[in-house]
Protein backbone atom coordinates (compact mmCIF):
# COMPACT_ATOMS: atom_id res chain seq x y z
CA UNK A 1 0.00 0.00 0.00
CA UNK A 2 1.70 3.67 -1.03
CA UNK A 3 1.03 6.46 0.86
CA UNK A 4 2.45 9.17 -1.77
CA UNK A 5 2.42 8.19 -5.23
CA UNK A 6 3.86 10.95 -7.81
CA UNK A 7 3.40 10.66 -11.55
CA UNK A 8 5.27 12.19 -14.34
CA UNK A 9 5.59 15.25 -12.53
CA UNK A 10 6.62 18.68 -14.73
CA UNK A 11 7.20 21.94 -13.61
CA UNK A 12 8.17 24.88 -15.76
CA UNK A 13 8.67 28.50 -14.54
CA UNK A 14 7.71 31.03 -16.90
CA UNK A 15 10.74 33.23 -17.96
CA UNK A 16 10.02 37.30 -18.06
CA UNK A 17 10.39 38.72 -21.31
CA UNK A 18 13.84 38.19 -22.30
CA UNK A 19 14.14 35.15 -20.20
CA UNK A 20 14.08 31.20 -20.92
CA UNK A 21 11.49 29.26 -19.22
CA UNK A 22 12.90 26.85 -16.78
CA UNK A 23 12.60 23.33 -16.03
CA UNK A 24 12.33 22.43 -12.68
CA UNK A 25 11.66 19.41 -12.56
CA UNK A 26 11.67 16.71 -15.21
CA UNK A 27 9.04 13.49 -15.27
CA UNK A 28 9.36 13.60 -11.23
CA UNK A 29 7.69 9.56 -10.74
CA UNK A 30 7.96 8.35 -7.39
CA UNK A 31 6.62 6.36 -4.67
CA UNK A 32 6.74 6.85 -0.57
CA UNK A 33 5.01 3.28 0.97
CA UNK A 34 2.92 3.15 3.64
CA UNK A 35 4.54 2.88 7.47
CA UNK A 36 8.01 2.91 5.92
CA UNK A 37 10.36 6.36 6.13
CA UNK A 38 11.65 7.29 3.17
CA UNK A 39 14.36 9.73 2.21
CA UNK A 40 14.04 12.36 -0.04
CA UNK A 41 17.97 13.73 -1.06
CA UNK A 42 19.16 15.92 -3.57
CA UNK A 43 21.75 18.82 -3.81
CA UNK A 44 20.91 22.15 -3.05
CA UNK A 45 18.60 23.29 -6.01
CA UNK A 46 18.20 19.68 -7.04
CA UNK A 47 14.27 20.18 -6.98
CA UNK A 48 13.07 18.45 -3.48
CA UNK A 49 11.21 21.14 -2.10
CA UNK A 50 9.59 22.20 -5.43
CA UNK A 51 8.53 18.89 -5.54
CA UNK A 52 7.39 18.58 -2.29
CA UNK A 53 5.38 21.88 -2.92
CA UNK A 54 3.90 20.41 -6.17
CA UNK A 55 3.24 17.28 -3.62
CA UNK A 56 1.42 19.66 -1.49
CA UNK A 57 -0.77 21.83 -3.61
CA UNK A 58 1.23 24.77 -3.00
CA UNK A 59 2.62 24.63 -6.40
CA UNK A 60 0.77 24.07 -9.15
CA UNK A 61 2.58 21.03 -11.60
CA UNK A 62 2.70 21.74 -15.48
CA UNK A 63 1.64 18.30 -15.75
CA UNK A 64 1.77 15.33 -14.26
CA UNK A 65 0.07 13.55 -10.63
CA UNK A 66 -0.11 13.40 -7.17
CA UNK A 67 -1.90 10.94 -5.26
CA UNK A 68 -2.52 10.25 -1.94
CA UNK A 69 -3.37 6.78 0.24
CA UNK A 70 -4.40 4.61 -2.64
CA UNK A 71 -5.29 6.85 -5.34
CA UNK A 72 -6.90 9.68 -4.09
CA UNK A 73 -6.00 13.64 -4.76
CA UNK A 74 -5.33 16.02 -2.03
CA UNK A 75 -8.16 17.14 -0.30
CA UNK A 76 -8.86 18.77 3.31
CA UNK A 77 -9.53 15.02 4.36
CA UNK A 78 -6.40 14.14 3.40
CA UNK A 79 -4.50 16.84 4.61
CA UNK A 80 -6.06 15.88 8.10
CA UNK A 81 -4.21 13.28 7.75
CA UNK A 82 -0.77 14.73 6.55
CA UNK A 83 1.69 16.57 9.07
CA UNK A 84 3.96 19.36 6.91
CA UNK A 85 6.98 21.06 8.61
CA UNK A 86 8.45 23.48 5.89
CA UNK A 87 12.26 23.91 5.22
CA UNK A 88 12.17 27.53 6.62
CA UNK A 89 10.89 27.89 10.06
CA UNK A 90 8.65 31.18 9.94
CA UNK A 91 5.65 31.84 11.74
CA UNK A 92 3.93 34.35 13.64
CA UNK A 93 6.24 35.35 15.83
CA UNK A 94 4.26 36.75 17.96
CA UNK A 95 2.30 34.13 18.85
CA UNK A 96 3.35 32.28 22.41
CA UNK A 97 4.54 28.62 21.60
CA UNK A 98 1.32 27.40 23.21
CA UNK A 99 -1.11 30.07 20.74
CA UNK A 100 0.69 28.82 18.17
CA UNK A 101 0.57 25.07 18.77
CA UNK A 102 -3.80 25.96 19.43
CA UNK A 103 -4.04 27.87 15.67
CA UNK A 104 -2.62 24.97 14.29
CA UNK A 105 -4.57 22.69 16.52
CA UNK A 106 -8.16 25.01 15.46
CA UNK A 107 -7.00 25.05 11.37
CA UNK A 108 -6.95 21.06 11.26
CA UNK A 109 -10.60 20.99 12.65
CA UNK A 110 -10.17 21.83 16.61
CA UNK A 111 -11.98 19.80 19.07
CA UNK A 112 -11.60 18.65 22.62
CA UNK A 113 -7.77 17.42 24.19
CA UNK A 114 -5.69 20.17 23.18
CA UNK A 115 -4.52 21.40 26.51
CA UNK A 116 -3.31 17.48 26.55
CA UNK A 117 -1.97 17.23 23.09
CA UNK A 118 -0.04 20.49 23.72
CA UNK A 119 1.86 19.09 26.81
CA UNK A 120 2.59 16.08 25.66
CA UNK A 121 4.16 17.38 21.97
CA UNK A 122 6.19 19.98 23.92
CA UNK A 123 7.22 17.50 26.51
CA UNK A 124 8.51 15.37 23.15
CA UNK A 125 10.10 18.32 21.83
CA UNK A 126 11.61 19.90 24.82
CA UNK A 127 10.26 22.94 24.92
CA UNK A 128 7.66 22.51 28.05
CA UNK A 129 9.23 24.95 29.54
CA UNK A 130 8.46 27.88 26.99
CA UNK A 131 5.25 26.76 26.42
CA UNK A 132 4.32 30.54 27.27
CA UNK A 133 7.58 32.34 25.02
CA UNK A 134 6.48 33.97 22.17
CA UNK A 135 7.99 32.66 19.14
CA UNK A 136 10.06 35.89 18.93
CA UNK A 137 12.37 35.46 21.12
CA UNK A 138 13.35 31.31 20.34
CA UNK A 139 16.54 30.27 18.10
CA UNK A 140 16.60 28.45 14.84
CA UNK A 141 16.58 25.19 16.86
CA UNK A 142 13.76 25.93 19.00
CA UNK A 143 11.69 26.82 15.45
CA UNK A 144 12.63 23.95 14.47
CA UNK A 145 11.21 22.38 17.26
CA UNK A 146 7.86 24.07 17.61
CA UNK A 147 7.92 23.86 13.91
CA UNK A 148 7.80 19.84 14.34
CA UNK A 149 5.48 19.89 16.88
CA UNK A 150 2.89 21.55 14.86
CA UNK A 151 3.05 18.62 12.39
CA UNK A 152 2.87 15.78 15.02
CA UNK A 153 0.18 17.53 16.92
CA UNK A 154 -2.39 16.16 15.52
CA UNK A 155 -0.93 12.62 15.29
CA UNK A 156 -0.90 12.42 11.66
CA UNK A 157 -0.57 9.37 9.21
CA UNK A 158 1.99 11.24 7.03
CA UNK A 159 4.54 13.39 7.73
CA UNK A 160 6.13 15.31 5.23
CA UNK A 161 9.50 17.31 6.92
CA UNK A 162 11.76 19.37 4.61
CA UNK A 163 14.97 19.65 5.19
CA UNK A 164 13.69 19.32 8.97
CA UNK A 165 17.51 19.11 9.97
CA UNK A 166 19.10 21.99 8.24
CA UNK A 167 21.33 24.29 10.31
CA UNK A 168 20.72 22.53 13.76
CA UNK A 169 23.50 21.82 16.28
CA UNK A 170 24.44 18.09 17.33
CA UNK A 171 21.88 18.59 20.16
CA UNK A 172 19.08 19.59 18.08
CA UNK A 173 19.63 17.24 14.89
CA UNK A 174 19.30 14.48 18.17
CA UNK A 175 15.89 15.27 19.35
CA UNK A 176 14.53 15.57 15.71
CA UNK A 177 16.03 12.35 14.82
CA UNK A 178 14.54 11.06 17.92
CA UNK A 179 11.12 12.18 17.34
CA UNK A 180 11.19 10.66 13.58
CA UNK A 181 12.35 7.28 14.96
CA UNK A 182 9.19 7.89 17.65
CA UNK A 183 6.74 8.40 14.95
CA UNK A 184 8.33 5.52 13.05
CA UNK A 185 7.51 3.33 16.18
CA UNK A 186 3.79 4.59 15.76
CA UNK A 187 3.90 3.42 12.53
CA UNK A 188 3.06 7.02 10.75
CA UNK A 189 4.96 7.22 7.30
CA UNK A 190 7.31 9.48 7.19
CA UNK A 191 9.19 11.54 3.83
CA UNK A 192 11.41 13.91 4.59
CA UNK A 193 13.92 15.63 2.41
CA UNK A 194 17.79 16.52 2.96
CA UNK A 195 20.47 17.39 1.18
CA UNK A 196 23.09 15.20 3.17
CA UNK A 197 22.67 11.06 3.36
CA UNK A 198 24.01 11.37 6.67
CA UNK A 199 20.64 12.44 8.13
CA UNK A 200 18.98 9.61 5.79
CA UNK A 201 21.52 6.56 7.26
CA UNK A 202 19.94 6.34 10.67
CA UNK A 203 16.36 7.16 9.62
CA UNK A 204 15.57 5.13 6.44
CA UNK A 205 14.28 2.64 4.56
CA UNK A 206 14.11 3.37 1.29
CA UNK A 207 15.39 6.95 -0.61
CA UNK A 208 14.30 8.45 -3.64
CA UNK A 209 17.15 10.51 -5.03
CA UNK A 210 16.98 13.85 -7.07
CA UNK A 211 19.09 15.41 -9.41
CA UNK A 212 18.76 18.59 -11.67
CA UNK A 213 15.05 17.81 -11.31
CA UNK A 214 15.34 14.22 -12.53
CA UNK A 215 14.67 11.21 -10.13
CA UNK A 216 17.37 9.10 -10.37
CA UNK A 217 17.10 6.52 -7.98
CA UNK A 218 14.56 5.31 -6.21
CA UNK A 219 15.03 2.25 -3.50
CA UNK A 220 16.55 0.67 -0.63
CA UNK A 221 19.25 3.00 1.04
CA UNK A 222 21.53 -0.26 1.09
CA UNK A 223 21.83 -0.33 -2.39
CA UNK A 224 22.33 3.19 -3.01
CA UNK A 225 25.12 2.94 -0.61
CA UNK A 226 26.92 0.78 -2.17
CA UNK A 227 27.58 2.63 -5.12
CA UNK A 228 29.57 5.14 -2.95
CA UNK A 229 31.12 1.28 -1.67
CA UNK A 230 30.46 2.78 2.07
CA UNK A 231 33.74 5.15 1.80
CA UNK A 232 31.80 8.14 2.06
CA UNK A 233 28.22 9.29 2.80
CA UNK A 234 28.83 12.35 0.45
CA UNK A 235 26.18 13.32 -1.80
CA UNK A 236 28.65 14.54 -4.87
CA UNK A 237 30.51 11.42 -4.51
CA UNK A 238 27.76 8.88 -4.00
CA UNK A 239 26.12 10.74 -7.26
CA UNK A 240 29.36 10.23 -9.22
CA UNK A 241 29.88 6.27 -8.21
CA UNK A 242 26.25 5.79 -9.20
CA UNK A 243 26.34 7.47 -12.52
CA UNK A 244 29.81 5.85 -13.00
CA UNK A 245 28.18 2.93 -12.27
CA UNK A 246 25.39 3.03 -14.90
CA UNK A 247 27.74 3.94 -17.86
CA UNK A 248 29.36 0.89 -17.16
CA UNK A 249 26.33 -1.26 -16.88
CA UNK A 250 25.35 0.47 -20.12
CA UNK B 1 -20.69 24.08 7.60
CA UNK B 2 -18.49 24.47 11.03
CA UNK B 3 -15.67 22.40 8.99
CA UNK B 4 -15.90 25.56 6.93
CA UNK B 5 -16.29 28.85 9.13
CA UNK B 6 -14.18 27.62 11.90
CA UNK B 7 -10.33 27.82 10.41
CA UNK B 8 -11.98 31.20 7.97
CA UNK B 9 -12.43 32.73 12.32
CA UNK B 10 -9.14 31.17 13.14
CA UNK B 11 -7.24 32.99 10.52
CA UNK B 12 -9.28 36.14 11.37
CA UNK B 13 -8.60 36.11 15.12
CA UNK B 14 -5.01 35.43 14.78
CA UNK B 15 -4.28 37.99 11.33
CA UNK B 16 -6.19 40.51 13.64
CA UNK B 17 -3.87 39.87 16.85
CA UNK B 18 -1.05 40.55 14.35
CA UNK B 19 -2.44 43.58 12.91
CA UNK B 20 -3.46 45.01 16.17
CA UNK B 21 0.47 45.00 16.97
CA UNK B 22 1.48 46.63 13.47
CA UNK B 23 3.26 49.80 13.76
CA UNK B 24 1.57 50.80 10.60
CA UNK B 25 -1.49 50.56 12.26
CA UNK B 26 -0.87 52.63 15.43
CA UNK B 27 0.64 55.39 13.04
CA UNK B 28 -2.87 55.73 11.04
CA UNK B 29 -4.84 55.41 14.25
CA UNK B 30 -2.32 58.26 15.83
CA UNK B 31 -2.49 60.47 12.66
CA UNK B 32 -6.42 60.17 13.01
CA UNK B 33 -6.27 61.09 16.84
CA UNK B 34 -4.15 63.93 16.34
CA UNK B 35 -6.48 65.33 13.47
CA UNK B 36 -9.93 65.05 15.50
CA UNK B 37 -7.46 67.23 18.31
CA UNK B 38 -6.92 69.42 15.36
CA UNK B 39 -10.70 69.78 14.57
CA UNK B 40 -11.24 70.96 17.96
CA UNK B 41 -8.90 73.39 17.43
CA UNK B 42 -10.13 74.61 14.55
CA UNK B 43 -13.32 74.83 15.72
CA UNK B 44 -13.00 77.02 18.70
CA UNK B 45 -11.73 79.40 15.87
CA UNK B 46 -15.12 79.69 14.16
CA UNK B 47 -18.11 80.94 15.61
CA UNK B 48 -21.45 78.83 14.95
CA UNK B 49 -19.47 76.26 12.88
CA UNK B 50 -17.81 74.50 15.45
CA UNK B 51 -20.10 71.02 15.67
CA UNK B 52 -20.44 71.34 11.66
CA UNK B 53 -15.85 71.96 11.74
CA UNK B 54 -15.52 69.15 13.90
CA UNK B 55 -18.41 66.88 12.22
CA UNK B 56 -16.47 67.21 8.52
CA UNK B 57 -13.20 67.09 10.16
CA UNK B 58 -13.28 64.08 12.38
CA UNK B 59 -15.04 61.98 9.96
CA UNK B 60 -12.72 62.93 7.45
CA UNK B 61 -9.61 61.55 9.90
CA UNK B 62 -11.71 59.00 10.26
CA UNK B 63 -12.09 58.13 6.56
CA UNK B 64 -8.38 58.43 5.77
CA UNK B 65 -6.82 56.75 8.25
CA UNK B 66 -9.05 53.23 7.50
CA UNK B 67 -8.51 53.99 3.60
CA UNK B 68 -4.53 53.66 4.90
CA UNK B 69 -5.57 50.58 6.70
CA UNK B 70 -7.49 48.58 4.18
CA UNK B 71 -4.91 50.10 0.88
CA UNK B 72 -1.90 49.09 2.74
CA UNK B 73 -2.69 45.56 4.67
CA UNK B 74 -5.22 44.67 1.86
CA UNK B 75 -1.96 44.87 -0.86
CA UNK B 76 0.40 43.73 0.91
CA UNK B 77 -0.81 41.34 3.34
CA UNK B 78 -1.04 37.96 1.61
CA UNK B 79 2.26 39.03 -0.39
CA UNK B 80 3.81 39.12 3.01
CA UNK B 81 2.51 35.88 3.66
CA UNK B 82 3.69 34.02 0.69
CA UNK B 83 7.09 35.69 0.88
CA UNK B 84 7.40 34.81 4.63
CA UNK B 85 6.13 31.44 4.00
CA UNK B 86 3.58 31.39 6.75
CA UNK B 87 0.84 30.33 4.38
CA UNK B 88 2.25 27.05 3.70
CA UNK B 89 2.09 25.91 6.86
CA UNK B 90 -1.74 27.30 7.15
CA UNK B 91 -2.61 25.60 3.36
CA UNK B 92 -0.79 21.75 4.63
CA UNK B 93 -3.86 21.78 7.21
CA UNK B 94 -7.50 20.75 6.12
CA UNK B 95 -8.61 24.42 4.16
CA UNK B 96 -8.40 25.70 1.08
CA UNK B 97 -6.82 29.12 -0.73
CA UNK B 98 -10.62 30.42 -0.66
CA UNK B 99 -11.37 30.28 2.89
CA UNK B 100 -7.71 31.46 3.49
CA UNK B 101 -8.14 33.95 1.46
CA UNK B 102 -11.71 35.35 3.02
CA UNK B 103 -9.73 34.61 6.80
CA UNK B 104 -6.94 37.32 5.75
CA UNK B 105 -9.57 39.41 4.36
CA UNK B 106 -11.82 39.51 7.83
CA UNK B 107 -8.80 39.94 9.93
CA UNK B 108 -7.73 43.13 8.00
CA UNK B 109 -11.70 44.00 8.31
CA UNK B 110 -11.54 43.75 12.19
CA UNK B 111 -8.50 45.70 12.49
CA UNK B 112 -10.45 48.26 10.67
CA UNK B 113 -13.53 47.83 12.29
CA UNK B 114 -12.44 48.28 15.55
CA UNK B 115 -10.15 51.21 14.89
CA UNK B 116 -13.15 53.09 13.37
CA UNK B 117 -15.56 52.00 16.15
CA UNK B 118 -12.88 53.83 18.45
CA UNK B 119 -12.49 56.57 16.80
CA UNK B 120 -16.28 57.19 15.81
CA UNK B 121 -17.19 57.06 19.12
CA UNK B 122 -13.99 59.34 20.57
CA UNK B 123 -15.60 61.92 17.72
CA UNK B 124 -18.94 61.42 19.15
CA UNK B 125 -17.52 61.91 22.70
CA UNK B 126 -16.17 65.37 21.75
CA UNK B 127 -19.43 66.55 19.95
CA UNK B 128 -20.99 66.33 24.01
CA UNK B 129 -24.13 64.74 21.74
CA UNK B 130 -25.01 67.75 19.60
CA UNK B 131 -26.17 64.87 17.20
CA UNK B 132 -28.35 62.24 16.90
CA UNK B 133 -26.06 59.32 18.03
CA UNK B 134 -28.50 57.15 15.54
CA UNK B 135 -27.53 59.71 13.08
CA UNK B 136 -24.30 59.79 13.59
CA UNK B 137 -23.76 56.19 13.40
CA UNK B 138 -25.33 55.56 10.37
CA UNK B 139 -23.37 58.44 8.36
CA UNK B 140 -20.00 56.77 9.99
CA UNK B 141 -21.21 53.63 8.82
CA UNK B 142 -20.59 54.58 4.99
CA UNK B 143 -17.12 54.48 5.68
CA UNK B 144 -17.25 51.03 6.58
CA UNK B 145 -19.13 50.37 3.62
CA UNK B 146 -16.88 52.20 1.13
CA UNK B 147 -13.55 50.67 3.27
CA UNK B 148 -14.89 47.11 3.03
CA UNK B 149 -15.09 47.30 -0.95
CA UNK B 150 -12.14 48.95 -1.25
CA UNK B 151 -10.05 46.52 1.22
CA UNK B 152 -11.75 43.60 -1.48
CA UNK B 153 -10.61 45.42 -4.41
CA UNK B 154 -6.94 45.49 -2.93
CA UNK B 155 -6.97 41.43 -2.56
CA UNK B 156 -8.12 41.38 -5.35
CA UNK B 157 -5.48 43.55 -7.12
CA UNK B 158 -2.91 42.34 -5.09
CA UNK B 159 -4.12 38.59 -6.72
CA UNK B 160 -3.14 39.39 -10.19
CA UNK B 161 -0.19 41.99 -9.57
CA UNK B 162 2.91 43.25 -7.26
CA UNK B 163 0.96 44.44 -4.02
CA UNK B 164 2.67 48.08 -5.31
CA UNK B 165 0.58 48.17 -8.34
CA UNK B 166 -2.33 46.86 -6.29
CA UNK B 167 -2.24 49.71 -4.02
CA UNK B 168 -1.95 52.65 -6.42
CA UNK B 169 -5.14 50.65 -8.32
CA UNK B 170 -6.68 50.68 -4.46
CA UNK B 171 -6.00 54.81 -4.78
CA UNK B 172 -7.26 55.39 -8.40
CA UNK B 173 -10.43 53.47 -7.54
CA UNK B 174 -10.82 55.10 -4.71
CA UNK B 175 -10.82 58.49 -6.16
CA UNK B 176 -12.59 57.98 -9.02
CA UNK B 177 -15.77 55.91 -7.04
CA UNK B 178 -15.96 59.24 -4.93
CA UNK B 179 -16.13 61.35 -7.89
CA UNK B 180 -18.24 59.32 -10.51
CA UNK B 181 -21.06 62.07 -9.33
CA UNK B 182 -19.07 64.47 -10.39
CA UNK B 183 -17.88 63.18 -13.58
CA UNK B 184 -21.53 62.41 -14.64
CA UNK B 185 -22.84 65.85 -13.58
CA UNK B 186 -19.76 67.54 -15.76
CA UNK B 187 -20.71 64.91 -18.84
CA UNK B 188 -24.11 65.46 -18.77
CA UNK B 189 -23.14 69.50 -19.19
CA UNK B 190 -20.56 69.03 -21.79
CA UNK B 191 -23.34 67.79 -24.21
CA UNK B 192 -20.42 65.60 -25.64
CA UNK B 193 -22.00 62.08 -26.51
CA UNK B 194 -18.45 60.41 -26.12
CA UNK B 195 -18.12 61.43 -22.98
CA UNK B 196 -21.54 61.22 -21.71
CA UNK B 197 -21.32 57.21 -22.80
CA UNK B 198 -17.76 57.16 -21.32
CA UNK B 199 -18.60 58.45 -17.83
CA UNK B 200 -21.84 55.98 -17.63
CA UNK B 201 -19.34 53.19 -18.55
CA UNK B 202 -17.36 53.81 -15.65
CA UNK B 203 -20.34 54.46 -13.78
CA UNK B 204 -20.70 50.32 -14.37
CA UNK B 205 -17.52 49.09 -14.00
CA UNK B 206 -16.45 51.13 -11.04
CA UNK B 207 -18.63 50.94 -7.75
CA UNK B 208 -20.43 54.12 -6.73
CA UNK B 209 -18.53 54.73 -3.77
CA UNK B 210 -20.15 58.41 -3.64
CA UNK B 211 -23.32 56.60 -2.81
CA UNK B 212 -22.22 55.79 0.77
CA UNK B 213 -20.59 59.45 1.43
CA UNK B 214 -22.78 61.19 4.23
CA UNK B 215 -19.98 62.44 6.02
CA UNK B 216 -21.92 65.77 6.14
CA UNK B 217 -23.10 68.00 9.06
CA UNK B 218 -26.29 68.28 6.94
CA UNK B 219 -27.41 65.09 6.75
CA UNK B 220 -26.74 63.79 10.42
CA UNK B 221 -28.76 66.53 11.12
CA UNK B 222 -31.68 66.07 9.08
CA UNK B 223 -30.99 62.08 8.89
CA UNK B 224 -30.44 59.80 6.83
CA UNK B 225 -32.69 58.04 3.54
CA UNK B 226 -33.31 54.43 5.33
CA UNK B 227 -33.92 53.46 1.01
CA UNK B 228 -30.91 55.28 0.10
CA UNK B 229 -28.94 53.63 3.03
CA UNK B 230 -30.29 50.09 2.12
CA UNK B 231 -29.44 50.60 -1.26
CA UNK B 232 -25.88 51.81 -0.95
CA UNK B 233 -25.02 48.81 1.55
CA UNK B 234 -26.34 46.57 -1.51
CA UNK B 235 -24.68 48.02 -4.12
CA UNK B 236 -21.55 47.93 -1.60
CA UNK B 237 -22.04 44.01 -0.48
CA UNK B 238 -22.18 43.45 -4.28
CA UNK B 239 -19.01 44.30 -4.94
CA UNK B 240 -17.62 42.75 -2.09
CA UNK B 241 -18.81 39.57 -3.38
CA UNK B 242 -17.58 40.07 -6.66
CA UNK B 243 -14.17 41.70 -5.59
CA UNK B 244 -13.40 38.86 -3.03
CA UNK B 245 -14.61 36.01 -5.82
CA UNK B 246 -12.17 37.43 -8.39
CA UNK B 247 -9.34 37.36 -5.98
CA UNK B 248 -10.01 34.28 -4.82
CA UNK B 249 -9.88 32.89 -8.45
CA UNK B 250 -7.03 34.29 -9.29
CA UNK B 251 -5.08 33.53 -6.04
CA UNK B 252 -5.78 29.69 -5.87
CA UNK B 253 -3.99 29.98 -9.37
CA UNK B 254 -0.49 31.22 -8.07
CA UNK B 255 2.09 29.47 -7.24
CA UNK B 256 3.38 30.01 -4.03
CA UNK B 257 7.48 29.69 -4.41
Amino acid sequence: MQSLVVQNLNKVFKGGLFEKDKSVLKNVSFKVEKGVTTGFVGVNGSGKTTSLKCVLGFIHPTSGGVHFFDNQILNSEIKNKIGYMPERPYFYEFLKAEEFLKFHWDLGGGGRGFDEACVEVLSRVNLLSSKKTVLRQFSKGMLQRVGLAQAIIKKPDFLILDEPMSGLDPDGRFLIKKIIKEEQSRGTTIFFSSHLLHDMEELCRDIVVIDQGQIIYQGELKKFLNFSKGETLDLEFAFQRFRENQKVQK
Amino acid sequence: MKKTIWPILTIAKTGFQEYLRDRFAHICFFIALFLMALSIALGSLSLEEQTRIMIHFGLTSIHLCCLGLVSFFGAFSMQKETERQTCLLILARPLNRAQFLIGKYLSVFLIMLTVWLILSVTLFLILEGEVSFLNYMQASLGIIFEMSVLLALAFFFASIVRPTYALFMVFAIFLLGNWLEELLFFATKSKNEFFLRAAEVVNKVVPNLFTANWRSYYLITTGIDTGQWFWSFGHHFAWILIALALATFFYKRKDLV
